[in-house]
């Protein structure tokens, strides 16, 4: 599907279509390439060092000058997408279903079942994240495995909580007891009836959450307990970038920059889905 | 024999309320039966109940049989149950407007009927659907198929839900208030194809509506409810030329006519009771005009008066008898 056509066959007139989120996609897409053929495009390896050239300024050599170890920094800020974003996808994605698969058998089951595991997920919410993760690096060491446990667990509770109560309210609906009048057993009212309809706001907060991923795991690579140097991360840039803030400001910069447009990006391109998920927009036929 | 759907002494209670009481009516094959009523007086907690969807709500059959020909369904096992719903029975829900899941095709959602009860396979079912959608009169069934709810008006909806209803092949059908959501217009043709369906297929219809003029004009036999009760059944001749009980001479008192002048239709004083605070004796006594002091503390039996006429009243049955 191309990004063009996702927004085209949704909002109706075509002279009011957005062009934000197109945007936001086309940069995301530019992020997702770059990460995955950084190998390629980047002009030098991330962790080739070169002391004499350390805190360089940005020039037609190294685009975003070098760090302290004299690394080119436009390399290092390529292969730190590779480790942010994947640190961000993989642990939304695994929230986002975990907590799909409880939060609709909480809503559905009900009772005795659905308090205590709610009470359990509920936990989650009394520890801020950054605590949370602390936790979990302290069990099992830095590095981009107790990163991505860390956020994927801090999420979790608000994939759950959502996807539970849409399940509650689509169980009240009409054409579910249509349903189950026509025969319906319970696997296909949870799996065919209430399911699908519950799913697109769960998408839409996927998305934004993963802007909140990125920043969280910028925020734990600060604090040098996600990936470990010197595997690039655009946190952990930005932290030996702040010793020299002010006499090689690009160190810090360019990864600063690199979170912020893709968190931006996220959210536009979040609410353009937001937008394009809503099927009663389409037109009426009949 | 036997009658396609016997109720007999039905009684539900939700905690400590009991919004059905002492219910009782029959369908025959190919018979439509109205149950009529204002809102509140049971009518979709009766049609809950037959369907087996009680505790969905949180209710509970207290006491009395529902007979679906030689099966009793009170108590009846879930996994029986279920192939009953749609395969046997059927319910034409209230509202088409939300009863049809808005992610999935029309076509898809009729199929389903027929692959789950009939054990038809995709093609085979389409063509069911295809051919259930025409006698329904849906123009250009074959592209309806392929549209989502949302793109259809609310009369085509109905259409849908009733032949998704249909799509099983039931003997009976229930149908709650399936014209209230619409205009006129569209009220008279669906009404129409109900009869015409259950004439031709011999199937049952409990036809539940508030409506004392679609009763007049589709049914053969009424049941009238009152606060969970059936206060007076019988042939519908019967019943609109010579109603026993108040509460079906102030029903029929209420339906527009020709020839009423202005201000001559009247409605009936006082607002149907919450379930929570139910009169003693009659439940109707406080809105009867005939009212007696006995009424208010015993509740009148159901006594046949004529061929299948049958009145739950002190007037038709004046001999006191023991507190219920």
């Amino acid at each position: 599907m191309t990004l063009s056509g996702l927004f085209r066959s949704t909002t109706a007139p075509r002279s009011k279509r957005r062009i934000g989120p197109t945007i936001a996609g086309l940069i995301l897409v530019g992020f997702a390439v770059a990460a995955l053929l950084c190998p390629w495009v980047a002009p030098w390896p991330y962790d080739q060092q070169a002391l004499a050239l350390a805190y360089r300024a940005p020039s037609p050599a190294h685009w975003f000058g070098t760090d302290e170890f004299g690394r080119d920094v436009f390399s290092r800020v390529l292969y730190g997408a590779r480790t942010s974003l994947t640190v961000a996808l993989v642990s939304i994605s695994t929230s986002c279903l975990l907590g799909m698969v409880i939060g609709a058998l909480c809503g559905y089951v009900g009772g005795r079942f659905d308090r205590w595991t709610m009470a359990a997920i509920d936990l989650t919410w009394c520890f801020p994240e950054i605590l949370l993760a602390l936790l979990l690096v302290a069990i099992l060491g830095p590095g981009s495995t107790s990163t991505v446990l860390a956020i994927a667990i801090a999420y979790l509770a608000q994939f759950t909580r959502l996807t539970r109560s849409q399940i509650r309210a689509l169980k009240r609906e009409t054409f579910v007891e249509a349903s189950l009048s026509f025969g319906a057993g319970p696997a296909h009212i949870l799996l065919c009836r209430l399911l699908p309809n519950a799913i697109a706001p769960v998408i839409v907060v996927a998305m934004l959450t993963t802007g909140d991923a990125i920043l969280l795991e910028a925020t734990l690579g600060f604090f040098g307990m996600g990936a470990q140097p010197p595997t690039p991360s655009w946190g952990g840039m930005m932290s030996s970038g702040s010793e020299l803030l002010f006499d090689a400001p690009w160190v810090i910069l360019w990864p600063g920059a690199a979170i912020a447009v893709s968190v931006v990006s996220i959210n536009v391109f979040g609410d353009g889905v937001l937008d394009a998920l809503d099927v009663k927009k389409r037109e009426r036929v009949h | 024999m036997s009658p396609l759907l016997g109720v007999r002494d039905l009684a539900v209670t939700f905690g400590a309320q009991r919004p059905l009481d002492d219910v009782g009516f029959r369908v025959e094959r190919g018979e439509i039966l109205g149950l009529v009523g204002e809102s509140g007086s049971g009518k979709s907690i009766t049609a809950m109940t037959v369907m087996g969807l009680l505790p969905l709500v949180g209710g509970r059959v207290a006491a009395g049989s529902i007979r679906f020909e030689d099966t009793e369904l009170v108590g009846l096992e879930e996994p029986a149950y279920r192939r009953l719903r749609g395969g046997r029975i059927a319910l034409i829900t209230q509202n088409p407007m939300t009863s049809l899941d808005p992610m999935v095709r029309i076509g898809r959602q009729v199929d389903r009927g027929a692959r789950l009860h009939l054990g038809l396979d995709a093609a085979t079912a389409r063509a069911r659907t295809l051919e259930l959608m025409e006698r329904m009169r849906i123009p250009d069934a074959a592209r309806v198929c392929e549209l989502h709810p949302h793109q259809l008006s609310g009369g085509m909806k109905q259409r849908i839900v009733i032949a998704m209803a249909l799509s099983g092949a039931p003997d009976l059908l229930i149908a709650d208030e399936p014209t209230t959501a619409l205009d006129v217009i569209v009220q008279a043709q669906i009404v129409q194809l109900l009869v015409e369906l259950v004439r031709e297929q011999r199937l049952g219809l409990v036809l539940i509506t508030h409506d004392m003029g679609l009763v007049a004009q589709a049914c053969d036999r009424v049941a009238v409810m009152y606060c969970g009760r059936i206060v007076e059944s019988g042939p519908v001749d019967t019943m609109f030329a010579a109603p026993r009980h108040p509460y079906t001479r102030a029903l029929t008192a209420c339906i527009p006519r020709p020839g009423l002048r202005h201000g001559d239709l009247v409605g009936i004083p006082g607002a149907v009771p919450s379930v929570a605070e139910m009169p003693t004796g009659c439940r109707f006594h406080p809105r009867c005009a005939d009212a007696m002091p006995t009424c208010r503390q015993h509740a009148p039996r159901s006594v046949a008066i004529g061929a299948d006429h049958a009145v739950a009243c002190r007037l038709v049955e004046p001999a006191p008898e023991a507190a219920p």
